[in-house]
């Protein structure tokens, strides 16, 4: 059994190393033998030099810096408040169904739409960048954690009430835990929610930040530097999202076959 | 009627109705009357969806009823907080907890302090036979051991009376057996009231003192049977001859009451 998973991992591993490499080879390859413009579409070679350039001057630290600050921020306060305000609606249906339509109204508005409207409020500085991605990540967690709690096993919250619990005991002991997996399923979507939130914000106005550097590559046809941003771009996510697996291994480890 | 001095539960026409999804008034318990004194071991037998549950959780003060009155130690239940032993059919352990935290649960909600929590945990697990799943998580456990652990959480505290809701039905035979002669173990070492609710005449038989028979829609006891099989019992009991001449003549009461349903209900519809 264990043998056939080995090999078959192999297999898996080698067809992943030559599906990417495929791809940028014949990128390259494109580029050089000029069947692919570079002044649209770059090449792997350029890219990477520039990459080396952005790390070696120390050129990209400022900005990776900052767009980072923006979405840790705007993850935790979007998580805390999301969390917080899953619960008590979920607590308190009456409440819920009373400020539903005020929520809803809320959701339903694009938000790429109104980013510019956050720079409008909080200035050109981080706030505003921060203000956003809060509010992205909050209607992800929020919506999670309040569905969380509307499914709690009634049989768990009987079992527990028979024992003497108090609400407050009920809601601690039973209430929460049973959301702990909501929340992490609304993280893990915040993750990059809250990177696309700081980036469009700083895609409006900004002086710093790694959708500041994708918008300067861009007025100055630098099509290898917008690249080389995305491409950091994307190992961030991936980064994060690893983060987040060990986090929900540390958490989860109560469930049967965790789909990952 | 007549109120002994031990009596311990005392159900004075109990009425319970519901509203069905298409908003059909739905009479679930109606004159609902009988005594259960401390100590006694009482199992309520009826066919499927007649209200046991309903009874139980009324009896637990989880629901209340919309008429008569359930006294214990002759002060009436307020609210939930009755702090009485309840296993439902599902195991209700909390999924996120080891077995050990969850036999602490009753204890914790109590305020007692966590050495003292450990230590009765770890009593009750040695005493039942799961030493070595102290750590498990319930997702680890099968169906028995799962409603071991469900058992153990509900004596930790030390309730004086358990509301049994058919929480043996989903386990094949053998845990079946086994499960029941522990409970026959425990009743016998702790004295504790019991009520059980099963769809199970046999199962009754050979745990209880007194069978109450309930009929449906509405629900009410219809006859109540006093089991004088000796004690200490074991599951073994349901090879004798005297445990079958109650069996039989339980059945008999049991299988008129559903014929007499099903001919009201083929009439109606």
């Amino acid at each position: 059994m264990k043998a056939v998973k080995f090999k078959q991992n192999i297999i898996i591993t080698f067809l992943r190393v030559m599906i990417i490499s495929s791809f940028f080879l014949g990128w390259e390859l494109g580029a050089r033998l000029g069947k692919l413009d570079t002044f649209f579409f770059s090449s792997p070679t350029e890219i990477a030099i520039d990459l080396f350039y952005l790390f070696s001057s120390g050129k990209v630290y400022p900005h990776v810096l900052m767009t980072m600050k923006e979405v840790f921020a705007g993850l935790f306060l979007g998580s805390l408040s999301g969390i917080f305000i899953g619960i008590v609606l979920g607590k308190y249906e009456t409440l819920a169904r009373a400020v539903d339509p005020v929520i809803m109204g809320l959701y339903a508005i694009p938000k790429i739409a109104i980013a510019p409207l956050f720079i409008l409020w909080f200035g050109l500085g981080i706030i505003g960048k921060i203000v956003f991605a809060w509010v992205v990540v909050f209607f992800l967690i929020f919506f999670n954690t309040y569905a969380g709690m509307r499914s709690v096993d009634p049989d768990l919250i009987d079992s527990v009430k028979a024992m003497g619990a108090n609400e407050w005991q009920i809601l601690t002991k039973v209430s929460i835990p049973s959301c702990v997996p909501w929340v992490l399923v609304g993280l893990r979507a915040s993750l990059g929610a809250s990177l696309v939130a700081a980036i469009v914000g700083e895609f409006v106005a900004a002086d710093t930040g790694l959708g500041h550097m994708i918008m300067e590559g861009l007025t100055l046809f630098m099509t290898q530097r917008v690249l080389a941003v995305v491409l950091l771009l994307s190992v961030i996510v991936i980064a994060m999202d690893l983060c987040l697996r060990m986090m929900e291994k540390r958490f989860l480890k109560w469930r049967p076959n965790r789909i990952s | 009627m007549t109120c002994g001095a031990n009596t311990l539960i005392d159900a004075q026409n109990i009425y319970k109705e519901f509203f069905s999804k298409d908003g059909k008034k739905v009479k679930a318990l109606q004159d609902v009357n009988f005594h259960i004194r401390k100590g006694e071991f009482v199992a309520i037998v009826g066919p499927s969806g007649c209200g046991k549950t309903t009874l139980l959780k009324l009896l637990t003060g989880l629901i209340r009823p919309d008429s008569g009155k359930i006294l214990v130690n002759e002060k009436s239940i307020k609210t939930s907080n009755g702090r009485v032993g309840y296993m439902s059919q599902a195991d209700s352990l909390l999924p996120w907890r080891t077995v050990s935290r969850n036999i602490e649960l009753g204890l914790e909600i109590q305020g007692v302090p966590a050495g003292q929590r450990k230590k009765k945990a770890q009593e009750l697990i040695n005493h039942m036979g799961l030493k070595g799943f102290e750590r498990s998580y319930p997702f680890e456990l099968s169906g028995g051991m799962k409603q071991r652990v469900a058992i153990m959480r509900t004596l930790s505290y030390n309730p004086a009376i358990i509301y049994m809701d058919e929480p043996f039905g989903a386990l094949d035979v053998q845990t079946r057996d086994m499960l029941e002669d522990d409970i026959l173990r425990i009743w016998g070492e702790t004295k504790k009231t019991i009520v059980f609710v099963t769809h199970d005449l046999s199962e009754a038989i050979i745990l209880a003192d007194r069978v109450f028979l309930m009929t449906s829609r509405p629900a009410t006891i219809k006859g109540e049977y006093v089991i004088d099989l000796p004690r200490p019992r074991t599951t073994d009991i349901r090879l004798t001859p005297e445990f079958n001449k109650i069996l039989r003549e339980i059945w008999c009461d049991l299988s008129t009451e559903v014929k007499r349903f099903r001919e009201a209900f083929d009439e109606g519809g």
